[in-house]
């Protein structure tokens, strides 16, 4: 760490306490997604902006993007636990200055995450929004997420779980509550799946990949003089999705029962 | 070693974990990844009732040991069973030529292959899996 980092972290740190919310900070301070480590002999701490707390926090699952002082630290994916605190404008994590120290100075770059490490973080992560989803929604997944991850059952051929699609898939639920509560799961590719089915012909299943698009698949029954089922597959832009479904007449069967 | 041929009115057991229903719970419902080949397994591991002689409950129960020789078996798994020829004619409703080959394993000799199913089509994968959802049977006797 240079001087520079130094005096700039001292300086966040400080505004931290003194409330000076970070989305206030110019620019070159509050850099998107930048994590800041304050370290002193007793304690450590990490702020990191709320607006992209999330997606600091999506970081951490991902050793490959993580950045903190402008440097990877893959090793910090492995030990973190949700934010200690959440404030309207700011994510700040705490812990013992040895613990920290010990994963900042013992890069474990080269390891793989593990399904279980996954499995934490993903439980973790869905925790920061269950006052976001629809409370079926989240019930429904805090239950199904420890048995699609549990290592004993996870087929080790398949892909880790990708925690951005896991944060895609969540991001769009929150954004679309009204729609009924979906059924979870995990592609091969480790993509996180929802899929809806009311009948043989009806069926949509999302698949969130981490570039941001959607894999989809809609049956529908069959068209007016039709006798087969009407099948389509395809893949599109998270934000053009709702578009898709409504073309395919599946939207409306999709939404919760009023 | 079997001189028998895999016919299309034969049965296929697809062994189903929780993971690979629509919905890990319920588990009434494959998802379409339980006949999604991927690169590094371009086909799909059934085993092959009929390979073993005898009424439908004692092949079954072969083919209950065969797989649970190979993999860890719970009793929240199913075992999803398939014609051929009804695999073979999804196939052809995706222009796809799937074929059904025995790969009998040292510890699994039922052990099968439905080859054929490209990684990319989804809806073929769906429609294996709607087949399937509708005959599971418990994994363990």
């Amino acid at each position: 760490m240079n001087l520079d980092a130094k005096a700039r972290e001292a300086i966040v740190a400080q505004r931290f306490t003194s409330g000076v919310p970070l989305s206030q900070l110019d620019d070159e301070e509050s850099e998107p997604g930048h994590v800041i480590v304050s370290a002193t002999s007793s304690d450590t701490t990490i702020y990191g902006t709320s607006s992209t707390m999330l997606e600091t926090y999506g970081w951490m699952l991902q050793p490959s993007t993580m950045t903190v002082l402008g440097e990877p630290r893959h090793s910090l994916a492995y030990h973190f636990t949700p934010p200690t605190e959440i404030g309207s404008d700011l994510a700040k994590w705490s812990g013992a200055t040895d613990w920290v120290h010990e994963n900042l100075d013992h890069s474990h770059a080269s390891e793989p995450l593990s399904l279980q490490d996954l499995q934490i973080h993903l439980q973790n992560f869905l925790s920061l929004y269950e006052s976001k989803l629809e409370a079926d929604v989240y019930g429904r997944f805090s239950r199904l997420l420890p048995i699609l991850l549990d290592p004993d059952e996870y087929d080790e051929e398949d892909k880790l779980p990708d925690p951005t699609s896991f944060r895609s898939m969540l991001d769009f639920l929150v954004e679309h509550p009204y729609l009924d509560v979906p059924r979870l799961n995990v592609s091969r590719q480790g993509h996180f799946k929802l899929s809806w089915r009311k009948s043989e012909n009806e069926l949509t299943t999302l698949e969130y990949r981490p570039d941001r698009m959607i894999d989809w698949l809609v049956f529908a029954p069959p068209a007016r003089g039709s006798r087969s089922p009407q099948r389509a597959a395809g893949e599109s832009a998270v934000s053009e999705i709702l578009n898709i479904l409504k073309v395919q007449n599946a939207l409306a069967w999709m939404r919760r029962e009023q | 070693m079997s001189n028998k041929r895999i016919k299309d009115e034969h049965t296929l057991a697809r062994h189903c974990a929780s993971g690979l229903f629509a919905d890990p719970i319920e588990r009434t419902e494959l998802d379409s990844k339980a006949f999604a080949p991927t690169d590094s397994n371009p086909s799909i591991s059934v085993n092959w009732l009929e390979f073993y002689d005898g009424d439908h409950a004692s092949q079954l129960k072969f083919v209950r040991t065969d797989i649970a020789n190979g993999r860890t078996v719970r009793r929240t798994h199913k075992l999803a069973l398939l014609n051929v020829g009804e695999v073979k004619a999804l196939g052809m409703s995706s222009d796809q030529d799937l074929s059904v080959a025995h790969d009998p394993l040292p510890d699994n000799q039922s052990h099968s292959l439905i080859c054929g199913i490209p990684i990319r089509d989804k809806i073929l994968h769906q429609r294996l899996a709607d087949a399937a959802s509708k005959y599971l049977v418990e994994a363990v006797e």
